[in-house]
């Protein structure tokens, strides 16, 4: 009976097996995705920084943009997008489609101006008939390029991990250590911020809740003052968005400043940051082996580049 | 087929295209209102559901906050909708406007405090949840009856006080904490560790308490659905009143619209009554014009300069007059020479056109029967003529004009009609001027009117390009003409004007040498 109700009252739900999403929409979505050409100079591309091979982000501390140019945050994963409830690390964009409006026209990232996106793409040999095909007014705009991308991202849902199963009533589905793991992530308090189907993702809080990060680390930039750069609200000073942990596994590094090299860093940060206390190795252990629990399986859209290769 | 109906009908389908058009003015204006009324509506609901949901998370210490996250698209989009209606309505007023927008404000401060009410409510939540464990723990591993005890009340105590803040307890739990805290020093470095662990906890709860429990009340509190009930109230009161207005105008437009149509259809009948005969007359008059005339004997013209102040101000018949007059002569031209055409069609070919004078007539019945206004003839000076020619083609643009006026006798007849003829003939000038060789001499037309006991005489000169004989003989018939970039009815509609004033129109060219086009019409006597 427990196992039947489990994902009743656990504070984590699966992820939705079904991700809602208009395929050709979505195949264009992923075209524009993987394509430079959104890039002021034609050298970078949103899968730059959010590799689907690589757990949706590129595995740096902060990303490269065109130039060379240094990024001031950790890029995050671009799975499971759909589920937070704010795009960003300080939660500016309230929607997917907002989203895009940044990484395209920051200067660090890929410095275009969308006017001459929508050129490019109109010069482009196939880009304007794909656009006609799934929109009535076939005509190329910043809305339907954020539209289109936006419908990409929310195809991006990682369900069926080993967690999710367990959590379906596959008692197998964990193992001894990845349960402990669980119940010690409840029992410290984790679960107070990395909760729901993205386990994270739909809150803010403050970075340093028990003990000063930023006293520590020192250097303070602008970025990390997070949500405050948003709301101007003292309240919201060195506040982020709680990350997903869902992809944690394959996201190395952490933090939003990526200061955190593994996993094990990253769990040792927040004890000591968030929940101000020490605890044994083998707990800690137990967490980052749940942790590796919650990747699930990519849902997997067709390849646009494969399917145009002979 | 009376031309008053026509009129009646061009009159009328504008009055009710324009009654329709404000119709769907009035309609479109409220339904900006209406639709702003409905989307707060639901922005209303929204935030009903909202409050339950977020009322939910407090109360259940396993909820999870996607539930209250799942608000904030939908919450973005209903605004969205909301402010476009506003802006598009552009007969809002200000002060509806700038209430339409601090519920929107309401409504943006509904989410941002829902925002912190979730940050502070996951931390203490968190605390409750494990301070009980926590200070069992600690009370275990201590010999210290007094230090577990306290540690025991205090964790029982911040329990009693999340579910119920008074001032009494906080003071009551601060004065333990001090308590600890002060004794700190003395214990092992673990169990003071511990035991700040604790604390720590205690401070949260203590600290953050209260102020969750306002932030709760202010993201629960009705403030957005009292502003939506008076704001409803005020924008449906806005509409009703609008539609009102809007219907008393309706009435109006629709019953001076069939007002009119009535008028018209009252004024067709009766005219159909007694325009047969009329037009009978009209129609025979055409079919009688008399045969030209033998061309005037060609003369070499002596042409003196004019004097420049002549040009001073042209006279400048009424365009759409004119405009309507071309056409009408036009139809009446074609229709003629398409009479014409088939009375000469041999009997084989005919296949069904046996009554040539038939079509002949219907023709100029067609012609005669376009609305255009009943011509006014006058007293018309052939000089007035020429000037209004010379301007309407623009001839100075194309060649050096001469002009040499006599006392021509003025002609009883219609200004425009005059006009029209001497604008064909100095427009087929220009024309022959700019077909010659670029570097021939300087283009130069010449236009003498005289007089001839009472015959007015007007005669046009050019040094253009000329007529090869072959075209000289069919030249005043329509579709003759040597110019690809007009159908060549110019001149037959000139020969049709001028025989229709009892008058003569003569040409005579020389290829590459130029052209003289002489015309005569009885004039008034002096």
């Amino acid at each position: 009976m427990v196992v039947a109700t489990a994902s009743a009252v656990e504070p984590i739900k699966p992820i939705p097996t079904t991700p809602v999403v208009d395929t050709a929409k979505a195949e264009l979505g992923q075209r524009l995705f993987e394509d430079p050409l959104l890039s002021r100079d034609g050298t970078v591309s949103c899968a730059s920084c959010h590799d689907l091979e690589q757990g949706g982000d590129d595995g740096r501390r902060v990303s490269v943009g065109i130039d060379g140019a240094l990024g001031a945050l950790n890029a995050p994963t671009v799975f499971n997008v759909a589920l937070n409830f704010k795009q960003f690390w300080d939660g500016r964009a309230d929607t997917l489609e907002a989203q895009v409006d940044g990484p395209v026209q920051s200067p660090v990232e890929m410095g275009s101006l969308w006017p001459d996106v929508v050129a490019k793409l109109h010069r482009d040999e196939t880009y304007p008939s794909q656009f006609a095909a799934i929109y009535t007014d076939g005509v190329i705009s910043r809305e339907k390029i954020k539209d289109a991308i936006a419908e990409f991202l929310r195809s991006l849902m990682t369900p069926n991990s080993r967690f999710d199963r367990w959590l379906a009533g596959d008692v197998d589905a964990l193992n001894e250590q990845e349960r402990s793991g669980y119940a010690l992530f409840k029992s410290y308090g984790c679960i107070s911020c990395h909760q729901g189907a993205n386990v994270g993702g739909n809150m803010f809080q403050v970075f340093g809740v028990l003990n000063d990060y930023f006293v520590r680390r020192g250097n303070i930039t602008e970025a990390d003052r997070g949500r405050f750069n948003v709301t101007g609200n003292e309240a919201d000073m060195h506040a982020f968005k709680v990350p997903s942990l869902r992809m944690a596994a394959h996201t190395a590094p952490y933090l939003h400043d990526g200061s955190a090299a593994t996993l094990r860093d990253a769990v040792d940060a927040m004890f000591e940051f968030q929940l101000g206390r020490a605890a044994p190795d083998a707990d800690k252990d137990a967490i980052v082996a749940f942790l590796s629990t919650l990747a699930g399986e990519q849902v997997p859209l067709r390849r646009v580049k494969e399917s145009e290769s002979p | 087929m009376t031309s008053a109906l026509k009129i009646g009908f061009v009159v009328s389908v504008p009055i009710l295209a324009m009654a329709a058009f404000f119709w769907w003015l009035a309609g479109g204006g409220s339904e900006g209102y209406r639709g702003a009324s409905a989307n707060i509506r639901s922005i209303q609901q929204l935030a009903a559901a909202w409050s339950v949901e977020t009322a939910v998370a407090r109360s259940n210490p396993n909820a999870d906050y996607d539930a209250l996250a799942g608000f904030i698209p939908e919450a973005a989009r209903l605004k969205d909708a909301l402010l476009e209606t506003v802006q598009a309505t552009a007969s809002m007023p200000d002060r509806l406007v700038n209430d339409v927008y601090a519920f929107v404000n309401a409504l943006d401060a509904k989410e941002e405090r829902i925002e912190r009410f979730k940050t502070s409510h996951s931390v203490i939540r968190n605390s409750v949840r494990f301070l009980p464990n926590l200070a069992a723990s600690i009370a275990r591993s201590t010999s210290d009856a007094l230090l577990a005890s306290d540690v025991m009340s205090l964790a029982d105590g911040l329990g009693e006080y999340a579910a119920l803040p008074t001032e009494a307890t906080k003071g009551r739990l601060m004065a333990i904490v001090d308590r600890l805290a002060e004794r700190q020093e003395a214990m092992s470095d673990d169990l003071a560790s511990e035991v700040g662990f604790f604390l720590s906890h205690a401070d949260i709860l203590l600290d953050r308490q209260e102020p969750t429990r306002l932030l709760f009340e202010q993201a629960t509190s009705g403030e957005v659905s009292d502003l939506a009930d008076s704001l409803v109230a005020q924008i449906d009161a806005q509409a009703a009143t609008l539609e009102g207005q809007a219907n008393v105008f309706m009435a109006g437009i629709w019953a001076s619209a069939v007002a009119l149509l009535l008028v018209w259809v009252i004024v067709a009948v009766l005219q159909s009554r007694r325009t047969p005969s009329a037009e009978g007359a009209v129609a025979s008059r055409h079919m009688a014009l008399p045969v030209p005339a033998e061309p005037l004997p060609l003369a070499a013209p002596e042409e003196p300069q004019s004097a420049a102040d002549e040009w001073a101000s042209p006279p400048t018949p009424n365009v759409s007059r004119k405009l309507v007059m071309t056409h009408r002569i036009t139809a009446e031209v074609v229709g003629l020479e398409i009479a014409e055409r088939v009375r000469r069609l041999p009997a084989s070919q005919r296949h069904g056109c046996d009554d040539a004078e038939q079509i002949a007539e219907l023709a100029t019945r067609l012609a005669s029967a376009s609305p255009a206004p009943s011509d006014r003839y006058d007293l018309v000076a052939l000089e007035d003529c020429v000037r209004a020619a010379l301007v309407a083609t623009e001839a100075e643009r194309g060649a050096t004009v001469v002009t040499e006026f006599g006392d021509a006798p003025q002609i009883f007849a219609s200004e425009v009609e005059l006009c029209l003829v001497l604008e064909q003939i100095v427009d087929n000038a220009l024309w022959a001027i700019g077909e010659r060789d670029p570097d021939a001499d300087e283009g130069v037309i010449r236009i003498k009117t005289a007089a001839d006991d009472a015959t007015a005489l007007v005669t046009i000169i050019d040094n253009g390009i000329g007529l090869a004989a072959e075209h000289r003989e069919h030249i005043f018939e329509p579709f003759a003409g040597t110019r690809e970039d007009r159908p060549g009815i110019g001149l037959a509609i000139a020969r049709h004007i001028v025989h229709k004033y009892n008058g003569r129109i003569a040409i005579s060219s020389q290829p590459f040498a130029g052209t003289v086009v002489r015309i005569s019409l009885p004039g008034m006597p002096a």
